[in-house]
């Protein structure tokens, strides 16, 4: 085989490996929750959920998360400045709410946290969001 | 033949990759001085001569989360970082202080680093409520002072440091700030200003502080 049609498959493939791992390396989680948390709630609770020491609560693995699931949507859209009490730790760090999330988003992040970090995996739908919501205290 | 263009896009792919998905801190041999301004003076002779002024922050009187009276004297010689928070802020500080904190951990055990971290709340923020929000993240007040004074004290001082701090009835919390984390040298000297709610700035002031250590030391 002629030797510059050897060396244009090699570096053919080299070029397609190359490609894969630049974009491999850019890329963000596809998942739309993902994108989500990560923007909007990773600064402060971390992006594996840990929170930060006794200042932030964590949602890993956080008791708070199946026992405050009915609570979730109305925390991630108004805030929150209650004392809370998560894995046996008080915290009373106020939030903020994060308003420009639609009721979609919400659902997603919902997902994403429970089906990570909760022991239930419940699953959160736009609707279930929206009725809370609209019922928040 | 036909085989330079492969070259040229493989080593274009490889910087790409370089530059584009490693996060970047800049390496600094040196850092500015804020805040100096050239005034005309008269010489000895009488002609006018240009001098500089620099812009000290060497003036001040606080108390931390210990009860202790802090005064621009601690920092003499010390290299450290000066912001503006409260600690019941519900959006941007919980995150400047985790990052604060980060820099704090990578320079626990270096006595020439310091923190100062002033609230703009002075009603809420009582001695004893700065010392709670201290013991939650651990620190101790030798190293990061929380500290709080009469509100023109506070406010006339992040005038001096020139960033923003204002009650704001609008503002989650009650009040309007920056984020900035401000880096200080040992003659309170501003030397750099980074977004302290950004990751890479975070990493960017770690960086700057080991610059002012060389400069430090060469000092002594």
């Amino acid at each position: 085989m002629n030797v510059n049609i050897r060396v244009a498959i090699l570096g053919g493939f080299v070029f397609v490996l190359l490609v894969t791992m630049f974009f491999r390396s850019c890329s963000k989680p596809p998942q739309k929750g993902a994108q989500v948390y990560e923007k909007k709630c990773a600064d402060c609770h971390g992006s594996n959920g840990e929170g930060f020491r006794n200042l932030i609560p964590p949602l890993n693995d956080a008791d708070f998360l199946d026992q405050h699931a009915d609570d979730f949507a109305c925390i991630v859209a108004y805030g929150i400045d209650d004392t809370i009490i998560v894995n046996g730790v008080t915290f009373h760090q106020p939030m903020a709410g994060i308003p420009e999330l639609n009721e979609v988003e919400i659902a997603n992040v919902a997902n994403y946290v429970y089906e990570q970090w909760s022991t239930s995996k419940k699953k959160f739908s736009p609707k279930e969001i929206e009725t809370r919501i609209a019922n928040c205290e | 033949m036909k085989l330079f263009p492969f070259k040229i896009i493989l080593s274009s792919m490889a910087l790409l990759m370089t530059i584009g998905c490693i996060e970047r801190v800049v390496q600094k041999n040196e850092l500015p001085v804020y805040g100096s301004k050239e005034i005309l003076v008269k010489g000895k002779d009488g002609l006018d001569e240009i001098d500089t002024i620099t812009l000290k922050i060497d003036s001040f009187q606080v108390m931390d989360q210990d009860s202790q009276i802090i005064t621009a004297a601690d920092f003499k010689g010390k290299i450290y970082v000066v912001d503006f928070f409260f600690t019941h802020c519900p959006t941007i500080c919980p995150v400047m202080t985790k990052n604060m904190s980060k820099v704090y951990d990578e320079f626990e055990n270096d006595d020439d680093i310091l923190f100062l971290s002033h609230t703009i709340d002075i009603k809420n923020d009582s001695v004893p409520q700065l010392k709670k929000y201290a013991s939650k993240i651990g620190i101790v007040s030798q190293k990061w002072h929380m500290v709080t004074a009469d509100k023109m004290v506070i406010y006339k001082l992040a005038e001096q440091y020139m960033v923003s701090a204002e009650e704001d009835p609008n503002s989650p919390g009650g009040y309007m700030h920056s984020g900035a984390f401000i880096l200080m040298d040992g003659q309170h000297r501003i030397r750099g200003y980074y977004d302290g709610t950004l990751g890479e700035d975070t990493d960017q002031i770690i960086a700057d502080i080991k610059v002012l250590k060389k400069e430090l030391s060469n000092e002594r």
